[in-house]
């Protein structure tokens, strides 16, 4: 198909769509051997004359829309003012850790600490506890940011309750932790320089207590525990030593292990001396043919005195009349072991102890300022465009949404 | 005096009659866009909107069977939402430039209606389709999570605005110079569905790249264009190396060679291929 110069009047509709695009009621405009009064556009002047009205009217709506948000953007408004600052929370690290990483792109054990402890802050600076203490005072507060003539939507009602408050204060502020270098951008905004400045200033303030706060308060909680530990280690020693002095106050001072050797190498002497005198006492009966024969019952008598002797030293040694030196070694040896653990325990808990203090000391935190805040020098104007244009958004979402959904519903 | 007031006055109405008539003729062929795809289609006039959606979808159903790393900044769906929508209307913006053409030669035999006319339509229902999606998932999730966070509203529309102008620039100026060369039709449409795919941060975010690779994707104006929108709704996002600047200019020269070229060689599009 070739372009036509004009296809007047005899012009019959080829296109596919130039059935449906009959329609009841769609007036023909102008000439109707225009290309433009086709059966394939008809809607196009339905729409310019045909439905005329409605169109106008949300046309109208549009268009008032739209100027009334450059109204108020460009003119009513009042100016806001912006101060910013930025600061990242720095925790000095040991120089066996604050080494280069392998990849510069991985973030340091520093910066993910700015960057947890700027979340913490986000929220913090935000809560109630901080707002009175920036402003406490709610009288000042709302009439610091009272709604002035004859921009009367912006600001803070005289009427409004804390959680208006509240809430118009999260509004003034915005805390953004940077994800890559761990820096916090701190930005407070007010309808004057001085009170945006200020407010900046305040919420520095309350973030260099906060961490402060933060640090002693965790520093003292580890110290305590540390020396709780410690005072707990003590009391077991101290307990396991006299256990071990009551026990050696009763059996004396003897090492019951040493006893028990000396005692089995007795009674092993003993031992031996009977097989002595028994080789003595059959080598006489073979010799003598009485065996009551003086000699042999010499001998007899020393063998049945020494077995008797081995029985009562075995008897004094683990029966239960005797000291029972078993039984004995075991608890020594038990008790030497509890004073020997709370011993190390307590060297332990000494050490942790002293780490901890260290550690302590070592971690703390400090606000390291990268910028500090400037008093604005003139108000900012980017809100302006930033609103009107968003104005704007919401009227082309309003048509590309919403007609998009109601041409489907239609078509549908 | 008076006469040349007024007939200036005349020449600006004759001009502004001439804009509304030709935006009129846009919008129409948008509908008419609309209506054949919907007689197309399986599902109807909501499978137009539904289709995308499904294939978003189906992405997103992807991303979580792999689990892919996306970032805690941006709720995972609005975050791969904002990706899919942009690449994709970038895509089919591009792509109907590139082929649309020679498919409307029947609504070129109404002089009114020009090759541009219906590039401009395409890229419109393009927009809104992929627009609406946008809202939806948004609205969806924030309905969901009782949580709207939107910090930059301005910059998601000159975002929008800036990447749809950059589809349609680069369809024109590959469908224009494509019509002399055509190894650069089939470059292009490899570009859009391949390489794009890959460098447009769909599946991860910027700040996430080690820093020696970043210089290999953010050359891609649509990235640029992706992390813009991401970071529009929370500022938190970090975008290293993303600048508006970068896509505007994209997005304006695209659009000025593209009808630079369109206006030297509309003839040609009009003949039959």
């Amino acid at each position: 198909m070739t372009e036509q110069p004009r296809a007047r009047g005899s012009a019959e509709p080829q296109h596919p769509l130039a059935p449906r695009r009959v329609q009841q009621g769609v007036r023909w405009i102008g000439d109707k051997g225009t290309e433009l009064s086709t059966l394939a556009l008809p809607r196009i002047r339905s729409r310019m004359e045909g439905s005329l009205g409605s169109l106008f009217s949300s046309r109208t709506i549009a268009a008032a829309f739209v100027l009334c948000s450059a109204i108020y953007c460009f003119g009513i408004g009042r100016d806001r003012y912006q101060a910013t600052s930025e600061f990242v929370i720095k925790q000095p690290l040991p120089p066996a850790t604050a080494a280069t990483t392998v990849l510069g792109s991985l973030q340091s054990s520093s910066v993910m600490s700015s960057l947890e402890d700027g979340r913490y802050l986000q929220v913090y600076l935000k809560s109630n506890d901080v707002k009175q203490s920036v402003f406490p005072d709610s009288a000042s507060f709302l009439k610091s940011y009272a709604p002035q003539a004859p921009d009367r939507w912006s600001g803070l009602p005289a009427d409004s309750d804390e959680q208006d408050q509240l809430a118009f204060f999260r509004n003034q502020l915005a805390v953004v932790p940077q994800e890559l270098s761990g820096a916090i951008v701190l930005t407070t905004s007010a309808y004057s320089a001085e009170d945006a400045f200020a407010l900046n200033n305040a919420l520095l303030k309350q973030a260099q207590r906060f961490v402060n706060e933060v640090n002693q308060s965790i520093s003292a909680d580890q110290q305590a525990f540390a020396e709780k530990q410690v005072a707990f280690a003590q009391d077991r020693l101290t307990k396991a030593s006299n256990e071990l002095e009551a026990f050696q106050d009763r059996y004396g001072q003897l090492d019951p292990l040493g006893e028990q050797s000396a005692t089995t190498s007795f009674i092993s002497g003993l031992e031996s001396r009977l097989v002595d005198l028994k080789v003595e006492e059959a080598s006489l009966r073979r010799q003598y043919r009485d065996p009551d024969a003086p000699e042999v019952a010499f001998v007899a008598d020393q063998v049945r005195e020494l077995q008797r002797q081995i029985q009562e030293e075995r008897d004094k040694a683990v029966g239960a009349d005797g000291r029972d030196l078993n039984k004995l070694a075991t608890q020594a040896s038990r008790l030497q072991g509890d004073v020997e653990f709370a011993r190390q325990s307590l060297s332990s808990a000494m050490t942790a102890a002293d780490n901890s203090r260290m550690e302590s000391q070592r971690q703390l935190k400090f606000i390291v300022m990268l910028s500090k805040p400037q008093m604005p020098t003139g108000p900012e104007a980017s809100w302006r465009w930033k609103a009107f244009l968003s104005c704007l958004g919401v009227l082309v979402v309003i048509w590309g949404v919403g007609g998009f959904m109601l041409t489907a519903l239609r078509r549908d | 005096m008076n006469s040349a007031m007024s007939r200036v006055g005349m020449r600006l109405r004759e001009g502004l009659d001439r804009v509304l008539l030709q935006t009129r003729i846009v919008l129409a062929l948008s509908e008419a866009e609309f209506v054949l795809r919907s007689e197309k289609g399986s599902f109807g006039v909501w499978g137009v909107l539904f289709e995308p959606f499904a294939l978003m979808m189906t992405l997103l159903a992807l991303r979580i069977l792999v689990r892919l790393k996306s970032t805690d900044l941006l709720n995972p769906v609005i975050w791969l939402a904002c990706g899919i929508a942009m690449l994709y209307m970038f895509r089919k913006i591009g792509i109907k430039a590139l082929t649309g053409v020679s498919k409307k030669q029947k609504l070129f035999f109404y002089r009114r209606i020009r090759p541009l006319d219906t590039l401009l339509a395409s890229a419109l229902i393009e927009a809104r389709i992929h627009g609406s999606i946008l809202v939806f998932v948004f609205f969806g999730v924030s309905f969901w999570n009782w949580t709207f966070q939107i910090d930059d509203p301005a910059m998601i529309l000159i975002d929008f605005m800036l990447t749809v102008s950059l589809g349609l620039g680069v369809g024109v100026c590959a469908l224009v110079v494509g019509h002399r060369l055509p190894i650069v039709k089939t470059l292009t449409k490899f570009g859009i569905n391949r390489v794009l795919l890959w460098t447009s941060g769909i599946f991860y975010a910027t700040y996430t790249l080690p820093g020696p690779m970043r210089p290999y994707v953010t050359w891609n104006p649509l990235l640029h264009s992706v992390e813009l929108l991401r970071h529009s709704l929370n500022t938190a996002y970090p975008i290293p190396g993303i600048s508006l600047q970068y896509l505007m200019v994209c997005s304006f020269l695209s659009c000025g060679f593209g009808l630079l070229f369109y206006f030297l060689n509309e003839a040609l599009l009009l003949s039959d291929d």
